[in-house]
């Protein structure tokens, strides 16, 4: 039972999170591991706002959300831009991608340091609830936080015309830029949601958990996982998979060893791209 | 010197391996390390002494141990590829991650057989010929023995029809269709024949270090292969052999610099930004590598 | 030769074939023709097994082909061109041809390393072809160069020598004619005839091109909208209303 309440917690950290890597998957059309840096900064830039400028947490985190924005815009403009107008496939941008991940993560050990971090807040004790299950005031705060977010960008992409003209992108990018959607704006957007998604996700696992510069990598690994399930550019199958995966993953603790739980989302997502490649919502591929 | 030598030769095995899959047939390999893992712990397995704390213990002789970490690879890589060689190359890069990270934890969750992360020892092959002071060099003798059969039977079976086939499958999976090759076949083919490559440099890096762990078969060391083989020249053998040695050099050599930077500055960290900063410039600037490929019509008249 | 029965093929709710029905004789240039959209390359595509049909059959020589996989219906001696050249641009002329030729023993990595000898052989009897394609087509000066760097028109006899390698008995030519000036255009014209008439090859083409067209095939299929409109000699075809709407009227 208490495993089901951790896959739950780890699935809102996970969902929240593959919303924006879905959709830069989709738009930008590949498989952006420079995301992982974008984890990471969410959490160190927070940690910097808060520990060491004393502002109030929720705020560090809002103040974080754009200064990520601007970076991922910023070495859009550097990089991928370059290689869209070349015609570079997803895979020679995924491995630029794979190549800013490091940098980033070293940015982070060189800035901040190896060794692990916390948020300078006082040790909570777990609530004890039926079942036997035990959670902390912090962690249902998360998964509140989570769905409160999700909801959000729920409204954004529906009722937003910027949203709107995401979800055709996402569907149909040759369609879309027929019909004359700015695809450049539309990308500018996609960056900033995922600052908005990767930024909370960050914060989350952080809270929960600690900092260490590898946190992103080690998370973005069952964020693919999730994207694929839910179909590429979906971003409430993108939800869904969070959750399948995150409660796959504690679940699988009960029955074997903990350190294979990045294992389940990988059999879970290479078993989604033998099945059903296009996710469990389509359109992925 | 000696030793920097012999790990540049493992890596540049492993880099030829990731050159036939990539360089001349266009295959996307995220997967390396696996491989690599399988082929160092196998041969280690296969020669070590009996011990209750691992599996193992045949005290198989050398050559024979290289053998079946090599075909060991192989397996692993039929029955990897059978399924996933179908995939878009993007697709595919995630899914051989994720193999090759499956290795790495079980090899770290279970203990009982390869003492997880406390890690292996693996023998020094005729150690008991060879004068002490010399057993370096010795090592590094046959290490380059190994590269240079492996280099010599790449050459070769690219410059042939077979690798004519590879090469068109690269430029153009449906033309290839179209006159008759089976493409998926070959495709399989090469995945297997480079993993069976990296199984080997595996088997021959584990001899060499004379201890493994999990760690040495990070996501970290599939990287590097790959800008071995990016930077080198895809599709160049001898060009990525150089990839190897050069790439290795920058590896090995930013060590120093620790020497030379103020105290608290962080080399590993300095190690990984260089690394990536490689991969984005080689794809930024010239996705040929160095070298490029030789204008070569099949060399095999 | 070929026959295609009640053939149809649906992508996402577009009816791109839509129970196409006709034969191609043996030894014949056999036009398809018709206006943008009729299906014509679809067609071909379903010939060459890239997708399989939604209905219908295709039979080749008595051999049903609609599901076998692609690479396996070279083998029946069927090649095809391309609309938009596909040459292997980073490999040389010489290379692009010598790869043509089915189940050659040096494919097997075995044998080569293990029978070189052979493989030598027959590496050297598939290069005289080569060289021997490249002198009927007259571009044997090129045999050394990219085929990335080639002209459009060079680029063309390059696909139609590779489909020469593999000596087929039916040849599909997909719009041969895009691009290509009137002069070689003659030439092609010319080979394609020369071997119609001592090889024996079939030939099957889809063309845009009207005058090349009535001056080389008969007979001529005329497809519309998914379907067989028409079919006969030039002059019939010429005469025919209902082709001369198809065109006036659907565009093309």
């Amino acid at each position: 039972m208490q495993l089901i309440v951790n896959g739950i917690l780890m699935g809102a950290i996970i969902s929240i999170g593959a919303v924006g890597l879905t959709l830069v998957s989709r738009i930008l059309h590949f498989f952006y591991f420079g995301y992982a840096g974008m984890l990471v900064l969410g959490a160190y830039f927070t940690l910097t706002f808060f520990n060491f400028l004393g502002i109030p947490l929720v705020l560090s985190l809002i103040l974080s959300i754009p200064l990520l924005a601007l970076l991922a815009i910023g070495v859009d403009r550097l990089t991928f831009k370059n290689l869209r107008s070349r015609g570079t496939g997803p895979f020679g941008m995924m491995v630029v991608g794979i190549g800013l991940e490091l940098l980033l993560r070293s940015g982070v050990r060189l800035i901040w340091g190896s060794d692990v971090m916390r948020y300078d807040l006082p040790i909570t004790r777990a609530m004890v609830l039926p079942f036997d299950i035990r959670v902390t005031k912090n962690q249902l705060i998360i998964i509140g936080a989570s769905l409160a977010l999700m909801y959000l960008l729920h409204l954004f992409l529906a009722k937003t015309r910027i949203g709107k003209a995401m979800r055709a992108t996402a569907d149909n990018l040759e369609l879309a830029k027929i019909r004359g959607i700015d695809t450049e704006r539309v990308i500018m957007w996609t960056w900033s949601l995922a600052a908005i998604s990767a930024g909370s996700a960050g914060f989350f696992l952080a809270l929960d958990t600690r900092l260490v510069p590898i946190m992103g990598w080690k998370l973005l690994l069952p964020l693919f996982a999730a994207v694929i399930l839910g179909g590429v550019g979906n971003p409430y199958g993108a939800l869904v998979g969070g959750m399948v995966i995150g409660l796959s993953q504690e679940v699988s603790a009960g029955f074997m060893a903990a350190s294979y739980k990045p294992a389940v989302a990988f059999v879970i997502m290479t078993l989604t791209l033998l099945i059903k490649p296009s996710g469990l919502f389509g359109r992925g591929g | 010197m000696i030793f920097f030598l012999t790990y540049a030769a493992v890596y540049a095995i492993l880099a030829i391996g990731l050159n036939i899959q990539w360089g001349f047939a266009g295959l996307v390999n995220f997967g390396v390390a696996g491989f690599f893992a399988v082929g160092a712990y196998v041969s280690a397995f296969m020669t070590g002494a009996p011990s209750p704390y691992h599996l193992g213990g045949f005290s198989l002789p050398f050559p024979l141990a290289l053998v079946i970490a090599t075909i060991i690879s192989g397996i692993f890589a039929l029955i990897l590829g059978i399924p996933v060689i179908r995939l878009r190359e993007d697709y595919l890069a995630i899914v051989t991650i994720g193999f090759a990270e499956i290795v790495r934890l079980i090899i770290v969750t279970e203990r009982n057989i390869t003492k997880g992360p406390y890690g292996m020892g693996v023998i020094k092959p005729y150690k008991d010929l060879v004068p002490s002071g010399f057993y370096g060099l010795f090592y590094l003798g046959i290490s380059l023995a190994i590269l240079g059969i492996i280099y010599l039977a790449i050459q070769r079976a690219v410059g042939s029809p077979w690798g004519r086939v590879l090469r068109t499958i690269r430029e153009d999976e449906r033309v290839a269709l179209v006159l008759g090759k089976n493409v998926n076949w070959f495709k399989l083919q090469v995945l297997i024949l480079g993993s069976m490559i990296f199984g080997l440099g595996g088997a021959v890096f584990g001899h060499f270090f004379n201890f493994i762990t999990p760690n040495h078969f990070l996501p970290m060391e599939t990287f590097l292969v790959w800008v071995m083989v990016m930077a080198g020249g895809s599709g160049n053998n001898l060009g990525v052999v150089v990839g190897a040695l050069a790439i290795r050099g920058v590896w090995e050599g930013m060590m120093f610099l620790s020497d030379i930077l103020p105290q608290g500055v962080q080399v590993g960290a300095i190690r990984l930004a260089v690394i990536g900063l490689l991969l984005v410039l080689v794809i930024m600037l010239k996705p040929e590598g160095i070298l490029g490929e030789k204008k070569t019509a099949s060399d095999i008249l | 030769m070929l026959r295609v029965n009640d053939l149809k093929k649906t992508f996402g709710g577009i009816k791109a074939v839509d129970g196409c029905n006709f034969e191609v004789e043996a030894e014949t240039v056999t036009g398809l023709i018709g206006p943008n959209g009729a299906g014509k390359t679809t067609v071909f595509n379903l010939i060459s097994g890239f997708y399989p049909p939604d209905g219908g059959e295709i039979w080749f020589k008595d051999t049903r082909i609609d599901d076998m996989p692609p690479y396996r219906i070279p083998r029946l001696r069927l090649a095809r061109t391309f609309q938009i050249t596909r040459e292997l641009r980073k490999m040389t002329v010489i290379d692009n041809l010598m790869v043509a030729p089915i189940d050659q023993m040096g494919e097997k990595l075995w044998n080569s390393w293990f029978r070189i000898p052979s493989v030598k052989h027959e590496e050297r009897k598939i290069r005289d072809k080569a060289l021997d394609v490249l002198n009927f087509l007259e571009i044997s000066d090129l045999k050394d160069e990219y085929a990335g760097n080639l002209s459009g028109g060079q680029k063309k006899l390059l696909e139609f020598g590779r489909t020469m390698m593999t000596d087929p008995e039916l040849i599909l030519l997909d719009e041969p004619g895009a691009g290509v000036n009137p002069t070689l255009m003659k030439k092609l014209n010319g080979y394609i005839e020369s071997l119609r008439t001592d090889e024996g090859m079939t030939f099957f083409l889809i063309e845009h091109d009207m005058d090349l067209v009535m001056e080389l095939c008969n007979p001529i299929i005329v497809m519309s909208e998914g379907k067989k409109l028409a079919e006969g000699s030039a002059s019939e075809i010429k005469q025919n209303q209902k082709v001369l709407e198809a065109y006036l009227g659907g565009g093309g």
